[in-house]
């Protein structure tokens, strides 16, 4: 079982929030979701993984591709997510050596443009 | 094990599934039990559901199902490993990465080597059998 959802939060930037457990069957929403994001030319992107539990390689391959499009275009990419185990899972895949991957887990997001 | 073979010395237990990403949840819960009756702390659990989760992935995506459209994981006791054994009916691709920086697929079987003790890969007849094992 996953969530998403996404939201502005400051001008070109945008939060895309996915919770619960992603895995395979996740992979397509969580890649359409942020392809959408990235489609509006936005040059920041938060990805809030506070309430996943589990991610799978399939999204992490996701979470990689966005980091790729964002760096082409000069942009920033910021992973929230305080999960041992998940962050785990990016040392492996070695994203922590090329994505800021933040464990904040209060107040992880700047207020919604008004 | 048998020489030449990955098949158990004995049936543990044993779940069917059918071949579709929904029922990889269902796979993680049995992973993840069975850890648990082990022994095994969370961190041990989490790593064995993880690399169960990429086998059974991979068994969906780029294997073939049985006839009846299921593919079968087996957890057994050998020894002080635990060893997990996911049966499909295609051609595993181990999903080797292409030289990159960072590649956006094809880690899986990188995943597995790295959160478990034993990877073992092997043809079985008409079936491709993957088996991960994690030491106390």
């Amino acid at each position: 079982v996953f969530y998403l959802k996404d939201r502005p939060v400051a001008p070109d930037c945008h939060a895309v929030f996915a919770g619960g457990e992603l895995d395979m069957s996740a992979a397509p929403d969580l890649g359409e979701t942020i392809d959408r994001v990235l489609e509006q030319g936005i040059r920041c992107v938060v990805a809030d993984l506070s309430e996943a539990t589990f991610i799978d390689s399939t999204c992490i391959g996701v979470l990689v591709s966005a980091h790729n499009r964002l760096h082409a275009r000069r942009g920033s990419f910021v992973i929230v997510c305080a999960n041992r185990n998940v962050r785990k899972t990016f040392e492996i895949a070695g994203l922590d050596q090329m994505v800021t991957i933040d464990d904040r887990t209060e107040e992880p997001m700047p207020e919604p443009v008004a | 094990m048998p020489a030449g073979t990955l098949a158990p010395a004995h049936v543990g237990y044993e779940l069917w599934l059918r071949a579709h990403p929904s029922e990889l949840g269902e796979a993680r819960a049995f992973a993840d039990q069975q850890a648990r009756e082990f022994g095994f702390g969370e961190e041990q659990r989490y790593g064995l559901t993880f690399a169960v989760n990429e086998a059974v992935s991979n068994a969906i995506e780029h294997g073939a199902p049985s006839r009846d459209g299921t593919v079968k994981i087996c957890a057994v006791e050998e020894d002080r490993a635990l060893a997990f054994y996911v049966w499909d009916w295609g051609r595993f691709s181990p999903d080797v990465p292409v030289p990159q920086a960072l590649p956006e697929r094809g880690r899986g079987l990188a995943f597995m080597a790295a959160l478990v003790d034993e990877v073992d890969l092997r043809r079985e007849g008409e079936a491709t059998v993957v088996r991960l094992a994690k030491c106390r």
